[in-house]
Formats: structure tokens, C-alpha cells, sequence
């Protein structure tokens, strides 16, 4: 950009053209993907450990309100608040607690998971037929072997479902992080924000990264739910 | 085929975990309800007022009566589904309030009307469902899950099916087989043809005799249909709106003397109607080619 014109147009109208113009170069990608498989490494790390350690937040809350279920709206009050919190002030509240890092990336993205999986994982202990539960406190099971023999096998669904878009919003959230000092792929892309080349390659490799995610949780699912594909 | 369930366990304690024969239990128990009464909270009215028969071991006893009379209440009282307000139920002569619900439980079988088959479980996985619960030996399991299906007439190549898979017969056959599976001296069953068409509810009551025939078990049955309590019951109890019983005879007697005109109203209503049904029945079977 510091280059006087004159010199610029000596050149021949070749990958360097396009690089010095900002363009989308598929070349220069070739050349430098290379060069954004840490970040993308660190933007699944985000992703991963905000999506279990939500999952492990949520699955414990739903299984206290699925026990008092007056607790379930008070529940999905304070996890509907924790959503709507934008991520920056979050992170602006958190960096002077937790300092400047993966930490403080990772706590609203956590908190941004709760209201979509509380809510599924709930839905899929109330969906549990009535008549199930029946039999089975009627042959003797107790309420706790009901809950993880019976219910939570059929909440499976309704918990991947959940899985699922916390995942993809996850994957999108998390190029955020940065401003709180989490690099990941919204790094990358900040870096050199006006060259397409840079945001088109990071940008799509956070499309990959949900996809991926996605299909993965779609085959997990798939293989845990036997009983779902097989019907007359 | 004879299921080895013979009276020489008898006197061995409900411990089926150790012992060597498809059950430990007594063949049959004999059940009493003396003064058993049920008021639901916040109601004023009794669904089970002062309620007294005995079942003597290995006789159906069919509970029957219009819906809301509390014949459901009255067999829920038994597992203690529903807990009494007073009076007492005795199983061999026990309360059943002196025994841990679920392993009370564990040796009656239950099966209702919406079967509750657990649909991410596999048929074998099913009917094994209170044997696991007793702690038997897998090989005891999978041995006594081919027995069971034997017995409702089941092909061995639908253990591995879900629930999903299976006609509405089917799962009937294996809610039966489920109810049977620890070999249980009592068996709960309400309205367990229920939801079935004429058809088939016929076929599997005839198949419900055969087994009974067989096995010997005690059974409280209940339903709304008259018929089937007179097809099916070696006692019927009439129950009236209220939570009264109104008569509990052999079914010859109740259709002979009947004890008063709701009794003698309920029987004969019913049984009208049933008979246009067979007729019915009659006349379509006949147009078939």
C-alpha cells in the first residue's frame, strides 16, 4: 500500500497484483492455509469446552428443576438474561476480573449455551410418555434408576437437537473471543479485516468448523439412537 | 410348554438374585382388601370406599365397572401406585405398607392399558426389565427371555425389534411377557386389551386363558367390558360409581343373581350391546368371499 503507483503497475498482473489489491486470491490461500490452522485449532477449543462445560451446567440444572419443577421458570429467567448479555460487555465486565484470555472468552460463551440446552434437555424429560414412566415405577424401578434408564435415554433426542445449534451459535460467537484475548478465527479475520482473501479464508473455515461439528453430532446421534431410525 | 415355577419354591424367600429356577417366589399369592379406602387429596368424595374381597390364590379376579367407579384406583392400591388413606391390602397375608414400594413391586406384574413398552429398548430388553432390576444372571436373562416369548407367541427374531416396529398385538403380547417376566405370583393387568382391535382383543383374551390354565397365577384384571369380565374372570367384582363394590360372585351367580338393579342393569346393558357386535361381526365375516 506504501508502494508508489508507478511501481505497482510495472508489475505483471499476476497473484501479487491481487494481494496488493485486497482481491480474493485463490493462490495466495493455497499458499497460506497453513497459517490459519492454529487459529482455527484454537477457535474449536473455544467452541468445545464452552459447549461441555454449558451441556454439564445445564444437564445438572434440568435434572434439579425436573425434580421441582417450580424451579424451571425462575431457571429460564436467569439463563434467558444471561443470552441476551452482548458478548462485548461481557467481556469488558469479565477482563478486569479474569484477565485477558481464554478464560474470559469462555465464560459467556458457556453462559450463552444454558438457555438452549436447559431448555431441550428439559423438554425431553417432559416428553417422556406418560405411560413409560408408568410401567416403569409400576415393575420397580426407583426414581433414580427411572431417570437414567428411562427418561434421560428418551431426552436423547431432544438433548442432540440442543447440542446441535448451541454448537453452530458457538462456532459463530466465538470469533468474538478475541477482544477478550482468546485469539480463534475472529483474530485471524481482525488481523487484515480489508483483504478478502484473509476474511473469505477464516470466515470459511468457521463455516467448516460448524458444519463439521454438525455432522458429527448428527452421526453421534445417530449411532446413540438405534431405536429412532428403526420403524415399521 | 410348563414353566418349572413348581410349588417346591415355596418356602424360599423372595431372594430371586441367587436362586436357580425362573423364580424364587411362590407360584401364587393370595390377596385380600380389608376396608380399603382411598380419598384423593382435595376431594371430598372417596374414589375406594371401604373396599373388602379376597382373592384366593391363582384365581382371576376381574374388576369391573363403569369408568370412574375406581376399578383402576382399587388395582393401583396393590403396588401402592396409589397409597391407601385407610384400611389395609394383604398379600399372603402381609400389608403391602410394610414393604419398600419398588421391591414390592418387583414381584407383581404390572400391565396396563398403553402397555408403556419403553421404545428405545429392544424387545428382549423389555421383558428382561425386572429380572436385571433382581440382579439375575445374564445367562438366566436370555434364557428366560426365549421362554417368554414362547409362551405369548413371539418369534424369536423379534427380540431385537423396538417397540416402533411391532403391531399394537404384538406389543400387547410383549407388555404380557414383560408383566411375566420374574415370574411374579401376582399380576396386575388393567385393561390390557384395551386399545386392540375386536379381533385380535379376542384372540389374545383366548390366549390369556390358556396361559392362566397354564401358569396359575393370581391375577387382579381390570375393564369396562362386561364381556371380557365374564370370559375371562373366576370372581368378577361389580363396582359402582363412588368407589362402592357392588357385587363380587363367580360369573354364573352374577348373571343368575345378579345383587341389585345396578348390578343386574350393568350386566344386561352390556351385554346387549355386545351381542350386536357379534352380530355384526358375524355379518361382515360372512360377506368376505
Amino acid at each position: 500500500m506504501m508502494v508508489p503507483l508507478a511501481q505497482v503497475q510495472i508489475r505483471d498482473r499476476s497473484k501479487l497484483d491481487c494481494v496488493q489489491q485486497n482481491g480474493f486470491c485463490p493462490d495466495w490461500i493455497r499458499d497460506h492455509v497453513g497459517d490459519y490452522l492454529d487459529p482455527l485449532w484454537r477457535h474449536l477449543e473455544l467452541t468445545l469446552v464452552s459447549v461441555a462445560l454449558g451441556f454439564a451446567i445445564a444437564f445438572w440444572l434440568a435434572i434439579v428443576a425436573h425434580r421441582r419443577r417450580w424451579l424451571t421458570g425462575p431457571i429460564l429467567g436467569v439463563t434467558g438474561i444471561l443470552y441476551t448479555i452482548p458478548s462485548l460487555a461481557a467481556f469488558a465486565i469479565l477482563i478486569p476480573l479474569t484477565g485477558f484470555g481464554f478464560v474470559t472468552a469462555v465464560i459467556p460463551l458457556t453462559a450463552y449455551t444454558l438457555l438452549i440446552l436447559f431448555r431441550n434437555i428439559t423438554t425431553g424429560l417432559r416428553n417422556v410418555p406418560a405411560e413409560a414412566r408408568d410401567a416403569a415405577r409400576g415393575m420397580g424401578l426407583t426414581e433414580q434408576q427411572l431417570l437414567w434408564k428411562v427418561e434421560l435415554p428418551l431426552a436423547l433426542p431432544e438433548m442432540f437437537a440442543g447440542l446441535r445449534v448451541a454448537t453452530t451459535t458457538t462456532v459463530g460467537l466465538a470469533a468474538l473471543a478475541f477482544y477478550a484475548g482468546a485469539g480463534g478465527l475472529g483474530q485471524q479475520i481482525l488481523t487484515d479485516i480489508r483483504f478478502k482473501s484473509n476474511v473469505a479464508l477464516a470466515g470459511a473455515l468457521c463455516v467448516l468448523l460448524a458444519f463439521a461439528l454438525d455432522v458429527l453430532l448428527l452421526l453421534a446421534e445417530r449411532m446413540a439412537l438405534p431405536w429412532r431410525r428403526a420403524r415399521a | 410348554m410348563a414353566l418349572p415355577s413348581g410349588r417346591i419354591c415355596a418356602m424360599t424367600p423372595p431372594d430371586t438374585a441367587r436362586s436357580p429356577g425362573p423364580s424364587a417366589f411362590p407360584p401364587a399369592a393370595t390377596l385380600e382388601f380389608r376396608n380399603a379406602s382411598k380419598t384423593y387429596p382435595g376431594t371430598a368424595e372417596p374414589a375406594i370406599r371401604d373396599l373388602s374381597l379376597e382373592v384366593p390364590a391363582g384365581e382371576v379376579c376381574v374388576l369391573v365397572g363403569p369408568s370412574g367407579c375406581g376399578k383402576t384406583t382399587a388395582m393401583r392400591l396393590v403396588n401402592r401406585m396409589i397409597e391407601l388413606s385407610s384400611g389395609d391390602v394383604l398379600l399372603d397375608g402381609r400389608s403391602v405398607r410394610d414393604e419398600d414400594p419398588a421391591r414390592l413391586r418387583r414381584r407383581i406384574g404390572y400391565a396396563i392399558q398403553q402397555i408403556g413398552l419403553f421404545p428405545h429398548q429392544t424387545v428382549a430388553e423389555n421383558v428382561a426389565t425386572v429380572p436385571r432390576l433382581l440382579g439375575w444372571e445374564r445367562a438366566r436373562v436370555h434364557e428366560r427371555i426365549d421362554q417368554l416369548l414362547e409362551l405369548v407367541g413371539l418369534e424369536h427374531d423379534m427380540r431385537d425389534r423396538y417397540p416402533g416396529q411391532l403391531s399394537g398385538g404384538q406389543r400387547q403380547r410383549v407388555g404380557v411377557a414383560r408383566a411375566l417376566a420374574a415370574d411374579p405370583p401376582l399380576l396386575l393387568m388393567d385393561e390390557p386389551f384395551g386399545a386392540i382391535d375386536a379381533i385380535t382383543r379376542g384372540r389374545l383374551q383366548e390366549e390369556f386363558r390358556r396361559l392362566q390354565h397354564e401358569l396359575g397365577k393370581t391375577v387382579v384384571f381390570v375393564t369396562h367390558d362386561i364381556d371380557e369380565a365374564l370370559k375371562l374372570g373366576d370372581r368378577i367384582a361389580v363396582m359402582k360409581p363412588g368407589g362402592v363394590l357392588a357385587q363380587y360372585a363367580p360369573p354364573e351367580e352374577l348373571v343368575r343373581n345378579p345383587a341389585d338393579a345396578f348390578v343386574e342393569d350393568f350386566v344386561g346393558a352390556d351385554r346387549m350391546i355386545a351381542r350386536l357386535e357379534w352380530l355384526t361381526n358375524l355379518r361382515a365375516e360372512g360377506r368376505r368371499p
